[in-house]
């Protein structure tokens, strides 16, 4: 084990190898204040990615009703009891936020790493604590939530019946997306007996080699958020691949330029930013305040790593939904909850600018800027003076190309309905 | 979902999960809805409908849970602090509440940005289009909103309730008050 150190605990912790930081970083946003659940992120990516034999309980990206649901069934709820019984009543944050180096405080209690060395099975101690999901717990997603289902074969033309008497939720909930996060210490990578799994130096992305996986799944068995899958037709592991050939820019659509991988480009509720942010030697991220992704994160601080108590660094970030009773988004989110939703609904001028770039442009934005525009009015929103003005944002891709312009009061535009469903 | 009883037997079935139930976020997750589509430019009338389709289900969990009018209120409210005038031509007469759906607070917008025509407001943009306000069958009284009634509630006439003017084509809206596309899938 060596002692690497993760800025979302504020500490140092134990991971099987030395540190490794690639020099920039998929990372990226999702607004879950925004997510309706449409699923459209789900097929984008399972038509690209997932559509083959052996597939088909693959789902890289997958969008569950939380607090019920969840894929595979209850995989937070099981990591969150494992470590619970091997550290009681421990799991704590506790300290001060300070810099980038522990935005969040400093966590008290034991990853799946440290967990881990202390959970003795058949095979000594393991690198990593988790558990491996049945194969009952993979096939369905979206079980007892809220998406439609019926017994009828469909037909052309006609709808399901039935679909309008959809089951009332009685009490809160939200919708959460989810992809592989692409750790900076990932458990997956951890737990690899054949060395497998591997993080590209370029832009810090995990991957599978197919080549060398044996399908020993232990990797599934180490990754808290479940997002490594076995596929029965290869015997191997398959795993989220970030759409690489997008972000490298080698798709043609992209005209060279890195792009944000299907998931989020399809995504119609504009919930999703991905990125490329930089990183420092010793992995946090080198200050680029007009990075949209490190103003989020950084400066803002509105966009948080989902589980970070489980010690993987994720880089997948989320705005917390508003309505949600904070014990709950804590436990989900860590302890930057209250200032994330403060800040979120109560935003200044450059966040409400920023929070425009969301789903403009399939081409990764590098760095924005922002137009000063005119006052349109001033107010007292929960108590505090508030300012709407109609700036306009910029954003540029990787070679300084402007891909995005748009203003803070945007334009609504409404299809016609002669052609409402046409491309 | 499965609309038969559960089967206990069953080793997938899910028989109870632990909640916090005892919080009513109902007002916190209408007010988020409104303002994100508020944000995006939709209209107060526009906003209304999503929380009427039961295909938005957390929008329309509220409005079955705390009726119509409450929804209204906050519709209005968060008009208000974002510095946009709303009014509900169309008052529904529901239980539980006797408040006039009108915003008080905040002012009206001293420039619109997406345009400089004043009726671009939700407002003005409405009255517009309700030019004969006679012709609409105000809502008389509270009924569980069916997905074709609810979708049809978002008249190109202007009402905030179901219409029964003969001025207006019988085919369904879709949520932003357009006939709904005959869909051959």
């Amino acid at each position: 084990m060596s002692n690497v150190f993760n800025w979302q605990l504020g500490r140092e912790m134990e991971f099987p190898y030395d540190a490794a930081f690639p020099d920039q970083q998929f990372a990226f946003v999702f607004n879950l204040n925004r997510c309706i659940g449409c699923q459209t992120c789900t097929m984008a990516c399972k038509s690209t990615w997932t559509f083959s034999k052996g597939q088909e309980a693959m789902w890289w990206n997958n969008v569950e009703t939380k607090p019920y649901g969840g894929y595979p069934h209850g995989w937070d709820v099981k990591t969150l009891d494992l470590l619970e019984q091997s550290n009681p009543g421990g799991q704590t944050w506790a300290g001060e936020a300070t810099d980038v180096r522990a935005p969040y405080g400093q966590f008290k209690g034991k990853t799946v790493f440290e967990a881990g060395m202390t959970h003795i099975g058949a095979e000594g101690a393991n690198r990593v604590l988790g558990y491996l999901p049945t194969d009952e717990e993979w096939t369905a997603p979206n079980r007892f939530e809220d998406n439609p289902t019926g017994s009828q074969k469909g037909s052309k033309g006609r709808y399901f019946s039935g679909g309008e008497a959809l089951p009332q939720h009685k009490t809160w909930f939200f919708y959460l997306a989810r992809i592989c996060n692409h750790c900076s210490y990932p458990a997956c990578l951890a737990a690899c007996p054949r060395n497998a799994i591997y993080k590209r130096p370029e832009d810090g992305i995990v991957l599978v080699d197919q080549e060398r996986c044996r399908g020993y799944r232990k990797c599934m068995e180490a990754c808290p958020y479940k997002k490594t899958y076995y596929r029965p037709t290869t015997r191997t592991s398959e795993k989220c691949i970030g759409c690489f050939p997008r972000v490298e820019g080698r798709d043609q659509a992209g005209g060279g330029l890195p792009m944000q991988t299907r998931c989020m480009s399809a995504c119609i509720g504009q919930i999703r930013m991905q990125g490329l942010v930089q990183i420092n030697k010793d992995g946090t991220w080198k200050e680029d305040r007009y990075n949209p992704l490190y103003y989020l994160i950084h400066v803002a601080k509105v966009a948080l790593p989902l589980y970070p108590q489980f010690g993987t660094e994720p880089n997948g970030y989320y705005i917390p939904p508003r309505w949600v009773p904070r014990p709950y988004l804590k436990q989900m989110f860590g302890p930057g909850v209250d200032a994330a939703i403060e800040r979120y609904a109560n935003p200044d001028r450059e966040l409400l600018a920023v929070l425009q770039l969301f789903g403009k442009d399939q081409r990764i934005c590098f760095r924005y800027e922002i137009k000063e525009g005119t006052k349109v009015f001033e107010n007292e929103i929960r108590g505090k003076k508030f300012a709407l003005y109609n700036d306009t944002i910029i954003g540029y891709a990787k070679d300084g190309t402007k891909i995005i312009e748009t203003t803070v009061e945007e334009p609504f535009h409404v299809r016609n309905a002669k052609h409402a469903n046409s491309i | 979902m499965p609309k038969d009883e559960f089967d206990f037997d069953d080793p997938l079935e899910l028989n109870g999960v632990a909640l916090l139930t005892d919080e009513d976020t109902s007002g916190a997750i209408c007010e988020c809805f409104i303002e994100e589509f508020l944000r995006m430019g939709w209209n107060h009338k526009q906003i209304l409908a999503l929380f009427q389709n039961p295909a938005y289900l957390g929008m329309n969990m509220v409005l079955q849970n705390k009726g119509e009018q409450f929804v209204r209120d906050q519709i209005s409210d968060a008009f208000a602090r974002w510095g946009k005038w709303v009014e509900w031509k169309t008052p529904i007469a529901l239980p539980g509440s006797a408040r006039v759906s009108r915003a008080v607070v905040g002012v009206a917008p001293t420039t619109s940005a997406n345009s400089q025509e004043p009726d671009e407001s939700p407002t003005t943009r409405r009255d517009a289009a309700s030019s004969t306000p006679e012709a609409c069958a105000p809502q008389a009284r509270w009924e569980p909103i069916h997905f074709r009634q609810s979708i049809a509630s978002a008249c190109a006439c202007g009402s905030d309730g179901p219409c029964d003017s003969r001025s207006v084509p019988a085919a369904p809206l879709d949520p932003l008050g357009n006939p709904a596309p005959d869909l051959t899938l």
